[in-house]
This record gives structure tokens, sequence and C-alpha cells, in this order.
């Protein structure tokens, strides 16, 4: 065993990015993304269809979700590796921290190459079908209400008005009756309770002769729940989530997601790289603390934006675990991608002194056990949904366990993104051998493709052809231009992230720990 | 004065500066043999008076246990309160309350073990004691649950003359496997890292019965690093077999309410939604034992407010997991539209008999804890002690919640009913604690309450590059060097 | 050979180090010395100590992933053949055929940890030679510090390279601080 390593053996300020070495590769990436995306634009401006046909605008709205939402996995990844980092107090990671940084740094940016979702409406229409559903009710809504508004106001005066002549009558009959039942209590008692029955039933149209604005607003939610009672059903069920499902409060939510995951990994990174500069310890103080906190808010996040843009494909879909498994995937996959960069790092002659195979080792050890993590949370969703056979949630394993995506399913899901990982990670000295890392990592990151897909794609030929066609053929190039386009942006971002700043927290009071590490 | 201090704080080496610096996890410089003394010192010596105070009522709680098992058995099930529509009651609730609390002491084993944090080794032992005795409490309910005790043997595939075999699709099926191997599994961990203390206490014994009892349990233990190599693999595989472990048992526990088509109970969250809650109870549990046993003791030096500091954090963490299930529970409830589960939710919280039961649960469990959040809470022994048993009654309501309130609304009104344990089943639920207190006050009585062979490796002089870190370090202010 | 005498065969030296430091760097001269029938005894496993000794991996995780693979294929078999032929019952509109696989799992999944839970426990036994009752280093009042807060080095006499002399200065230029002869037992 040789001396240990000391912090003051290595520049204060740290290890800056190869630009030379790596600048093609970043601008190759900034090219084909652009290049991919504005083919993408074009393709999609000028997809419009006709009347009774799939767009093709509506199939690659499917393409961009899934693009999107693959490297929003990846870049939250890193914001919550960041996030366990810190708030676990530990040193071993300190090398490979701002990689994790770098990596989340790049969620806000891929949030915002979600806009396109949130804003054009032929992609939010063909997406999530309660949108288009809700605005019909409500605009069938409002054509019903303007429609028998007079007649309703008309009716609910009439039946009033017989209710009050009633009334009256009933008020001399009861007191005719008192007088002549005499000492019968019970006779009594009756007609005082019935008189007193149609006296409430007299204040309840009484209230019930709203104005225009209330009673219209009655009758738009009457129309959403009931229908107009001939042609048009009501959705009671989609009323029942405008609570929550409603377009300005979901927008409201895709802007706070932005804010608060974009605000976590930006102030963590700030005061990482401030630290770089000052050396200042408080900056670690600071970092554990906040961390803590911002994990509750990371997890809120989180679990609604895969709420809103995926569990609400179907919107009478629902799983409490949802979030937990998307986060599961999530997890793995930014790893694997951290094990990438950290090898193509060094490839181009960075971290000579640095890393070591321990550091891979420890790296192999939290992609193994969120690999088994994965499998877990994957496992119980399906098992339970499956085991209970309730018709509303089955639906969803239903369509993804058929025809081409069954043994899509089995043979990647289940092996491909667990047995295969979970036994080559089992040995010690796969771990630690950066080339197999790699490998794994790569074959990680494939299934991480092949899960999102699984999500998304299925419902695009169910949703657009009405359930005609399972499969659109030819939609998967729109995926793969999707997916060049988002990934190309996203590894320019990655790269020019590391450019920005030293590649791992130089003056960590920590990094003696993590030069140091053996396990 | 203040002058001099804020210099000393300037030239803080970073790495030093509070907050940042290590912890000792051992205080005031212990040394090995001191260790060896302390830990082996309970058991060598008398007890306590208390020890006694605690161990008689303990034994004639016990004893009740028995009692109310001998009445129970002889006299018929349906001494218990629990009838229809409330088919499961007490027993359910103290099973899945015991075997939550059974969870800390593999998962301080086995996962922190994994991740490496060392303060686990001051209070493993201890934890996985617990757990054994936890589990033994928990397996009582529903084996006598079965009704007729004596064909409680019914339940393992054997062949019999019926030519009948177990139905292996039902969760209940399950949890047998899933507990009996649990409890065997715990038992052989917690056995494996006795081994080298016992052989401690062996190399100590001054009477002949002693030196033969401790002599025969540590199976000729001689701390070889030979041995040392391959009782270390065993460790971690252990380990590593452990943490999947404790995820399935909970999560097949867990299978018993959600696999079913119940309101309130099917809910994909349920798996590591009751994991967390087990770790989270569990925890609660070892630091009702530990605060007690570590001033009775004198293990302060061992067991430092660095470890009850982390246990507290990781009570916050599990808790607001919890939290986030309860949440999401009820999110779901509402957002799927489903007539029946918003009604249980809406009997939970709102307007049903056991609301009560649900406020006590979500204050417990979600908001006392959060009163972790601040650092000197963590360290303030009477606070820390007040929540944890919050959390334990909390995690009990939980139980309680789940099962009760659900089984008590059935999907057919006119089936609804009310339910109230009897006096069995309160004699039954005080004599467990008996039984519980009694195995882990005895526990104390005869085995090494801390790993001793295990906190000695984590003393900083235990690495064998100790010089090389003093080396590193010299001359940095605040250092211990 | 088998003459009474009072003076019985050398099992071999132990000799007692002051920490872990200085064992670690002794084991390390031991090994390239070419020792094999030796062992370093401490109270708790000294971390880098399988390199300072030149030892090798356990292979203890072979066989525990042999007694997982048992585990788990009986669970699979038992639950088949109990289920699907000797006894198939639909419940819950569970089909009694391959497909009900994943309610199979729960048990699957219990039995391969029980199982390597085993093979862990019977492995350290049959690997270890335990349990053993006696043993000649545990006559000796030096070695019984090792489950208290000694180091000790234990050099066989068994080991090809022993020397009664040799040995003997080797330990002690070493740094060893009692160097004793254990007897073996008879």
């Amino acid at each position: 065993m040789s001396a240990l390593k000391s912090a003051d053996d290595f520049p204060k300020d740290g290890e800056a990015l190869n630009q030379s070495k790596t600048g093609l590769l970043k601008m190759a990436f900034l090219f084909v993304g652009v290049a991919a995306l504005l083919l993408f634009a074009i393709l999609a401006m000028t997809g419009g269809g006709e009347d009774g046909e799939v767009s093709r605008r509506s199939m690659m709205a499917y393409s961009w979700l899934f693009a999107v939402m693959f490297f929003l996995t990846l870049a939250v990844g890193g914001i919550f590796w960041t996030l366990v980092h810190n708030a676990t107090n530990s040193g071993w990671g300190v090398l490979v921290r701002r990689l994790m940084e770098n990596l989340g740094s790049v969620t806000p940016w891929i949030l915002l190459l979600g806009l396109p979702l949130v804003l054009s409406s032929d992609f939010k229409n063909a997406l999530w079908e309660w949108i288009p559903e809700q605005a019909a009710l409500v605009e069938g809504g409002e054509k019903y209400a303007e429609a028998h508004l007079e007649s309703e106001k008309a009716k609910r005066a009439k039946e009033l008005q017989t209710a009050k002549t009633d009334f009256k009558t009933l008020e001399k009959v009861t007191a005719s009756a008192i007088t002549k039942a005499g000492k019968n209590k019970g006779e009594v008692s009756f007609l005082n309770e019935r008189l007193s029955h149609s006296k409430t039933k007299l204040a309840e149209l009484e209230e019930g002769q709203l104005d225009d604005k209330a009673l219209t607003s009655e009758l738009q939610v009457h129309f959403m729940r009931h229908g107009d009672g001939e042609h048009v059903h009501g959705n009671p069920l989609l009323y029942h989530k405008s609570g929550y499902l409603n377009i300005s409060s979901w927008t409201l939510r895709y802007i706070l997601y932005v804010l608060g995951l974009g605000g976590v990994i930006y102030t963590l990174r700030k005061w990482s790289v401030a630290q770089d500069k000052s050396g200042d310890p408080k900056y670690t103080l600071m970092m554990r603390r906040w961390s803590c906190g911002f994990i509750a808010i990371f997890g809120i996040c989180w679990t609604f934006l895969v709420v809103d843009w995926l569990m609400v494909l179907d919107y009478t879909w629902f799983s409490t675990m949802w979030g937990v498994y998307l986060f599961a995937g999530s997890a793995v996959s930014s790893m694997a991608l951290l094990v990438a960069i950290l090898t193509y790092l060094r490839s181009t002659g960075h971290f000579k002194d640095t890393i070591t195979m321990e550091h891979y080792h420890l790296m192999g050890k939290l992609m193994h056990s969120f690999v088994i993590f994965w499998a877990y949370i994957a496992f119980s969703q399906y098992f339970l949904i499956w085991y209970a056979n309730i018709t509303e949630e089955t639906k969803f394993y239903l369509l993804r366990n058929t025809d081409f995506f069954n043994s899509y399913t089995v043979i990647l899901l289940v092996i491909g993104h667990f047995f295969i990982p979970f036994a080559a990670l089992l040995v010690r000295q796969v771990k630690k051998t950066p080339k197999l890392m790699v490998a794994i990592a790569a074959w990680l990151l494939l299934m991480q493709i092949a899960d999102i897909y699984w999500i998304i794609i299925p419902e695009r030929g169910v949703s657009l052809t009405g359930g005609a066609q399972m499969i659109i053929p030819g939609a998967i190039w729109f995926d793969l231009l999707a997916f060049i386009a988002v990934g190309g942006i996203f590894g320019f971002l990655l790269l020019r992230s590391f450019g920005k700043s030293s590649l791992y927290p130089s003056q960590d009071p920590r990094l003696e720990e993590s030069l140091n590490v053996v396990n | 004065m203040a002058k001099g201090t804020t210099d000393s704080k300037q030239t803080v080496h970073p790495s030093e500066a509070p907050g940042v610096k290590r912890e000792a996890l051992i205080l005031n410089n212990r040394s090995m043999s001191w260790i060896t003394d302390r830990v082996c010192g309970i058991v060598e010596n008398r007890q306590p008076f208390i020890w006694w105070i605690l161990f008689v009522p303990s034994v004639m709680l016990a004893a009740c246990l028995g009692y109310t098992l001998v009445y129970l058995v002889s006299t018929g099930i349906g001494v218990w309160g629990n009838n229809q529509p409330v088919a499961w009651g007490w027993a359910i609730v103290n099973f899945v309350f015991w075997i939550g609390i059974g969870h800390a002491g593999t998962l301080i084993s086995a996962i922190l073990f994994l991740t490496r944090q060392k303060w686990r080794t001051s209070v493993n032992r201890a934890a996985e004691a617990m757990t054994l005795f936890a589990v033994v409490c928990a397996g009582i309910y529903p084996g006598f649950h079965v009704g007729r005790f004596w064909m409680v043997w019914f339940l393992a595939p054997v062949p019999n003359s019926n030519e009948i075999w177990q139905n292996f699709k039902s969760p209940l099926l399950w949890d047998v496997f899933a507990v009996s191997t649990y409890f065997t599994v715990s038992v052989i961990f917690w056995y494996i890292g006795l081994i080298p203390d016992l052989a401690t206490l062996r190399d100590r014994a001054t009477t002949k019965v002693r030196k033969f009892l401790y002599g025969m349990f540590a199976l000729g233990w001689r701390g070889g690093n030979r041995a040392w190599k391959h009782y270390e693999m065993g460790y971690l595989l252990l380990a590593a077999l452990s943490t999947p472990l404790v995820l399935s048992v909970h999560s097949v526990v867990s299978f018993d309410f959600a696999t079913s088509i119940v309101p309130g109970w099917h809910t994909t969250i349920f798996p590591p939604y009751f994991v967390a809650g087990a770790v989270f109870g569990g925890f609660a549990m070892v630091l009702t034992l530990m605060i007690p046993i570590r001033s009775l003791y004198g293990l302060q030096d061992m067991f430092t407010l660095k470890h009850i500091d982390n246990m507290a954090k990781i009570i916050l963490l599990t808790g607001t997991i919890v939290g986030y299930a309860y949440i999401m529970e009820l999110f779901m409830a509402y957002f799927s539209g489903n007539k029946f589960e918003g009604d249980a939710f809406y009997l939970r919280i709102v307007n049903g008999p056991y609301t009560w039961a649900y406020a006590c649960m979500f204050f417990c469990n979600v908001i006392a804890p959060q009163i972790f959040w601040f650092d000197k809470i963590r360290r303030n022994l009477v606070v820390v002690f007040i929540v944890v048993m919050f959390v334990n009654a909390g995690m009990w309501f939980e139980r309680f919640v789940i099962i009760t309130t659900t089984l008590s609304r059935d999907f057919l009104p006119g089936q609804w009913g009310y339910y109230s344990p009897s006096w069995v089943e309160w004699l039954m639920f005080a004599g467990t604690f008996g039984l519980f207190m009694m195995l882990f006050l005895l526990f104390i009585r005869f085995l090494p309450v801390i790993a001793i062979s295990e906190v000695k490796g984590v003393l900083p002089e235990s690495d064998a590059h100790y010089p090389d870190w003093q080396k590193l370090k010299k001359g940095r202010v605040g250092a211990d060097v | 050979m088998k003459e009474k005498t009072n003076s019985k065969p050398a099992y071999g030296y132990i000799a007692e180090f002051e920490n872990a430091t200085a064992i670690y760097h002794a084991a390390e001269k031991v090994r390239d010395a070419g020792f094999k029938r030796w062992d370093v005894h401490s109270p708790y496993p000294i971390h880098g100590m399988d390199a300072a000794m030149g030892l090798k991996k356990s292979w203890l995780s072979a066989l525990v992933l042999a007694g997982g693979a048992t585990g788990g294929l009986t669970a699979l078999f038992l639950q088949f053949f109990t289920q699907v032929n000797l006894y198939p019952t639909v419940v819950q509109g569970k089909p009694t055929d391959f497909s009900t696989l994943p309610a199979f799992f729960p048990v699957i999944f219990e039995l391969t940890i029980l199982l390597s839970a085993f093979a862990v426990l019977g492995g350290l036994l049959v690997i270890l030679l335990l349990p053993r009752l006696n043993h000649p280093l545990l006559a000796s009042k030096t070695f019984l510090k090792f489950s208290d807060d000694g180091f000790i080095m234990s050099i066989e006499a068994r080991d090809p390279k022993f020397s009664r002399e040799r040995t003997k200065e080797l330990l002690e230029s070493l740094g060893a601080t009692n160097v004793e002869l254990v007897e073996d037992e008879v």
C-alpha cells in the first residue's frame, strides 16, 4: 500500500475540461441535435393531415414526449444523486459529485424542450385525451347552458309557483285537520311533519331560483356529468378529476416543476462551484442542510410531473406507485450515464491520478442496488394489479402485454432490465473493470429507453386510431428523429456544463476521503 | 478571549471545520480493552437492581400471555372480539405491528453494513436481538389465529393422507414462508455476528460453566485472518441476502392486504410503504430500548449522541416517506374517481367510527417526527424519547386504521359493524410486551449487548494505515494528531 | 516415535505485536519470506490484511450461489408440482398453468434466500473446520489476548520453512514484543 494522497498535492483550481479533445464532440452533438430538431419541427409543422386520418403531427407528439421524457429521467437522476450525496454526508463521492451536478443542471433545459408539449394544442390534444375531451365538454356545456337557460329558468319559476300554491292549500288543510284530530298526538305530529317537509321543499326551490350566472354554471356542470340527455354523453369521471386535471392548473404545475427542479439543482451547483474558489467549508454545511429539505421538493415535483405527463396518457388509469416506479428507473439509468461519462472523460485524459477502480466499484454497487430496487418496484406494481384483476387498472398492462409489446415486455424489461445486469454486477471484478462497466451502463441506458418507450408508445396507436391499430407503421422514424434531436442537444448541454467549472470540487474539505477511498 | 476564538476559527483547516470533521464514533479515546471490559462486564457482573424491577413484571406479563393462550385454545377463537365484518382484529394488527418492529434489526445490520455506515456497530447487536424477539411475538398471532392451533402443521407443504396441497397462490401462505425464512435467516445472521464476541466471553470466563457454555457456542473461534476472510465474506453475503429479505417480508405482509380488492387495501404503493413504515417503527423501538440501556450500563462512549442523531434522521426520513405514501393514497383515492376508494378514506378521515385513530396515526407518524429537523432536538434525549414513543404508538395505529376502519365498513351497508377488542386481546397484547421485555432482559444478562469485535474495528487506530492518516493531517489546525 | 517424553512436539510460534499497523507490516514480510502455514489473529478483521498476507478471495460466494439456486429451483418445482400436477385449483381466478408464475414468485424468492443463508452458515463451518472445541493455541495465555486487544501472529511448525531458531529470529526482527513457543496437544 502506498502512502495516502494529500489534497494539497492537487491543484487548487481542480481540473479543467480539455476543450481540444472534447470540443469536437460537443459541436457534433450540437450540430446533429439542431439539425434533427429543425427537421422534426418542419415535419411537424407541415404534418397537419386531413380530417379523418391520423396526422403526422399527432404521431410526432408521442415521439417528442418519448424523447424528452427519456432524457429528463437521466437529468433528474443527476439531481437525485447530488441530493443523496449531500444529504448523506458522503465522502467517497466528492470526486464524482460535479458530474452529478452537471448532469442535474441539464434538467431545466430538457424541461424547456418539453415546451412544445405544453404550448402546441395539436400536440396536447394528440397525447392527452382529457384535454380535448374536457374542452369539448366545456364548450358543449356552454352551448347547453345557453340553449337551456331560459327554459330552465321558466321551469324552475313555474315549479316554485306551483309549490307555493300547493303549500298554501296544505297549510289550510293541515290547520283544519289538526283541529279535527284533537288529542290524537300521533296524528298531529304527522300533520306537522308533513307541513314542515313541504316547507323545506319550498325553501329548496326558492334557493334554486338562481341568477343567470349561477344557473349557467349549474347547467354546465350538469352537462359535463350527465350530457344533454339526448345525443351527447357526459363524462362524470373527467368532471370528478377536473379539480386536478384542468388546463390552467396543469400548465401552472409545469412552471412549478421547472422552477422547483431547476431551482434545487441551480442552488446546489452554485454553492458547489463557489467552494472551488474560496474553499470555505460553510458551503459543505449549506449543501448538506438544504439538500435534506430539497429532497421533499424533488420528490413532490417528480411524482406529479410523471403523473401529469405519463400517467394521464390514459386519464382513467391510476397507480399510487407510479412516481416511485419512474424514479427507480431514473436513478439507475442516470448512474449508468455517470459511469459512461466518467469513462469517457478518463479516456480523454482527465481524472488521471484521482479516480481509481474503487470509485467504479462503488458506482457499480449503487447501480446494482438500484437495478434491484427498480425490479422490486416494477414487480410489485405489476403483481398487485395482476392479482387484484380490476379492469380499470389492468388496462395499462393489457395494452402493453399484448401483441408486439408482450414479447418486448417480457424479454427486454424483465430479462434485460433486471436479470442480465443483476447477474453481471454480482461479480466484484466486473465492477472494477471500466470497460465492462461501460458495457453494462450502455445496456442499462438502452433498457431505460425501452422502458420509457413501453410506457408511452403503446398509447399512440390506440389513442390515435381509436383502437383500430396497436402500432402505427412508420411512426418509429419520428421517434428516432426526436431522440436524436433531444439527445444531441442534451449531449451538447452536458459537455458545455463540464467546461464551465472544474471537473471535480477541487476545494471540497472531504476531497481526501474520496481520493483515498477503499472499500 | 473573543478575539482568540475568532482567530482559531479562521485558521482551522477546512477538513477539520465543525460540521465537516467526522465525529468520533467512540468517545474519549477508549481503548480496545476498555471496550471489552465494559461490554463483557454487563454479562459478568451482577445486574443492577432496576434490571430486577423490570424483569419480574415482564415475567408476570409473559405468564399472562401464556394464560390467555391456554384459555384461547381451550375455549375457542371466539374469546377474541373479532367477528363479521371485522374478521381481522387485533390479532393481525399486532402481528403486523410486531413484525414491523422486527425489521429494524436486520436493516441496521444489513443495509447499513452494505452502505458502510460504521456507526451501525454500536447498535446492531441489540437491534438484531430485538428483531428476533419481536418476530417471536409476531408469530404467536397468526399461529393462534388459525383457530385450531394443533392443525397448524397444515401450513407446511408435507404430503398428507387427504392428498390436499396448500394454495401457493395465497398471500397468507407466502406469509408463512416469508416470516419463517426471516426468522431463520435473522437467527443465523445474529449468531454469526455473535461468534467472535462469544470467543471473547469464553477467553475471559472464570467459571467452568461459563467457559464450557460460551466455549461451545464460540465454536473454537481463534480470530485468524484466514478465518476472518471467510467470515467477512459470509457476513457480507448474509447482509446482501438479508436486505432484499427485509424488503420482501414486509412486502409480502403488505400483499396480504394489497392483493385483495378491498378499498383502502388495494393500492400499488403498499409494498414500499409498508417497508418504510416497518423501518420507521423498528428504529423507534431500538431507540426506546437503547436510550435507557446506554445510561443504565454506562455505554455513553460507545452509543453516543451521534448514534442517536443518525437514528433520529432515519426516523425523520422514513416518517416522511410514510407521509408521502399517505398523501399518495389520498390523492389517488380522489384522482381515481373510484367511489369505494374515496369512501374508504372519507370514513377514515372525515366521518367514520375510527377517525380518532387516523388522527392519532397521522400526528404520531408524520407530524411528530418533523421536529427532528432541528439539530439540537435530535441530541436531546428527553425529546427523542418522547417522539419515539409517539412513533411506536403511531405505527400501531397505522395498522389499526388500515385493518379495522376498512373492515368495519363493508361494501354492503347492512354488514357494517363496530369492533372493540375483548379483555383477552388486551391481556394478550400486554403479554407480548412482557414476553418481549423478558427476552430482551435475558439477552442483556447473558450476551454482549454491543458487538465488541465490530466496535473495535471502527476505532481509528484499528486501521493499519492509521499512521499514514496521522502523517497526512499533521500540522492541520483542529486535527486530532 | 511414540515414546513418552515430557516435552510435547511444538505446534509453532506465536508472536505478539503492538498494534494493527505493526502486525500488518510484519505480515507483509512473513508473506514475502514464503511461509504458508501461518496466520494473524486479531480482535477484529484488519482491513487490507488479505493482501498483506497474500490471501486469495474467499470462495464462499460460489457455494452460496449454488445454495441459492437449489432453493429457487426447489421452490419452483414444489409449487409447479403441487399446483399444476397434483392439486390444481382455480383460486382468485388465477389459472393453473405456467401463466400463474408471478404468484409463485414470493415463495421462490424466500426459499432462495433461505437456502443461501444455510449455505453461508454451513459453508463457513466447513471451510473454517469449525466447530472445534479445543486447539493448541487456546492453551496459551498470551494467545487469548487476541479476543481482547492483542495482535498475534502464529507460525506453525508444520510449515516447511519453519525452524526453531530462524523463525524466532525473524519474528523478533519484525518487532514482535513477545515470542512464545506453543506446544501441540497430543
